[in-house]
């Protein structure tokens, strides 16, 4: 079975992510709350990308969420290793944000080959879904 | 609370969920602002000094081989409170990239405005100089060792390379350790083991410094001496 974006540990990653953001960054900057955001992330986003997946194409089988895994990982290792990667991403968040904040938007993604040890957070989903 | 209508609040949490957490993907990255001012393009050949204005603190990209760009950013080039206008020494062969400032944006989140630099907020490139220029170097002695700690004594930040002693030697990955001293640690970017030659390498940081007036001479207290151990 695989897991739902309603079980607890991802509402946790999801309320973790926006906490940090949009509070902790800015008051206690630092390794810790650098990485966070990545660690939380990451847990949450291969259940997020697989709950659309099953909603627009009834694609709810495991094989689906490996695959959701495996678009993660690789997308998040490019993004943290490949500068090209990085402003591509960048490019891809300034079009989502710019109707809600207006023109002149800069997204800071940076490139960070540090990060990749949240990597292994993106299998939880499939740990998860193995116990249920 | 029915079967039906548990499945109905399951289905729209998850609806929800999904929501807040695409959401929380977009808005993630924290928006800047930037201002720049470039430099003129290419090295300069004999020194510079760039004087640079700003409402705060700018950011000094001076590209100066073969120094990494990143150690250079590390030292931080100023000392004491900024005034508003500072001078910046550009190394003989360096280029000076330009100055710039950031700042993260009043609000965050989604919904917030434009991302426009405060008011008030400037930089710009007033003059760049010719000077004289000195430099004193210091060496390590020949070292075997795959990973090193590289520890300089020098009165100001060092310009550092690593010199190995073949060119089929591996590369070597270079990062700064430590707080204010100018420790490094330098490594093989390969598995000892997978190296089957002994290869050796040199470790050589130099200090420079300019003089508005002929002869141009290191004064007393410049120094640059390295130490290399395990």
């Amino acid at each position: 079975m695989t897991p739902s974006l309603l079980h607890p540990l991802f509402l946790a990653a999801i309320a973790t992510l926006l906490l940090n953001d949009h509070l902790l960054k800015a008051h206690f900057p630092g390794v810790v709350t650098g990485k966070l955001s990545d660690l939380a992330g990451l847990t949450f986003f291969p259940v997020f990308l697989h709950t659309l997946l099953r909603v627009a194409w009834k694609a709810a089988g495991r094989w689906s969420l490996w695959a959701c895994v495996g678009a993660t990982v690789l997308g998040f290792a490019l993004v943290k290793t490949v500068p090209a990667a990085t402003i591509f991403a960048e490019g891809i968040l300034e079009v989502f944000q710019s109707p809600l904040r207006g023109r002149g938007v800069s997204v800071r993604i940076v490139t960070d080959p540090t990060d990749l040890v949240a990597l292994p957070l993106a299998t939880v989903c499939l740990w998860l879904g193995r116990r249920r | 609370m029915g079967a039906l209508d548990r499945s109905a609040v399951r289905v729209w949490g998850e609806r929800i969920a999904v929501l807040v957490a695409g959401g929380a993907s977009l808005a993630t990255p924290q928006a800047r602002w930037y201002l720049n001012a470039d430099g003129p393009s290419g090295a300069v050949r004999t020194g510079a000094v760039v004087t640079v204005e700003a409402s705060v603190v700018p950011t000094v990209r001076i590209l100066s081989a073969p120094t990494p760009r990143a150690l250079l950013a590390e030292y931080g080039l100023l000392s004491g409170p900024w005034t508003g206008r500072g001078e910046f020494f550009v190394p003989p062969g360096s280029q000076f990239e330009g100055a710039s400032l950031r700042g993260n944006c009043t609000s965050s989140g989604p919904c917030s405005g434009a991302c426009d630099p405060p008011a008030g907020t400037f930089v710009r490139v007033l003059r760049i100089d010719p000077v004289e220029s000195w430099a004193i170097s210091g060496q390590s002695g020949a070292v075997t060792l795959p990973v090193a700690r590289a520890t300089v004594e020098a009165s100001g930040p060092p310009d550092v390379e690593v010199i190995p002693s073949t060119p089929s030697a591996p590369s070597v990955l270079m990062s700064r350790v430590g707080g204010t001293a100018y420790a490094f640690e330098v490594r093989w970017d390969v598995a000892p083991e997978t190296v089957s030659l002994p290869f050796q390498w040199t470790f050589r940081a130099t200090v420079r410094g300019y003089c508005r007036t002929a002869p141009c001479i290191p004064p007393a207290e410049a120094r640059a001496a390295v130490r290399v151990e395990r």
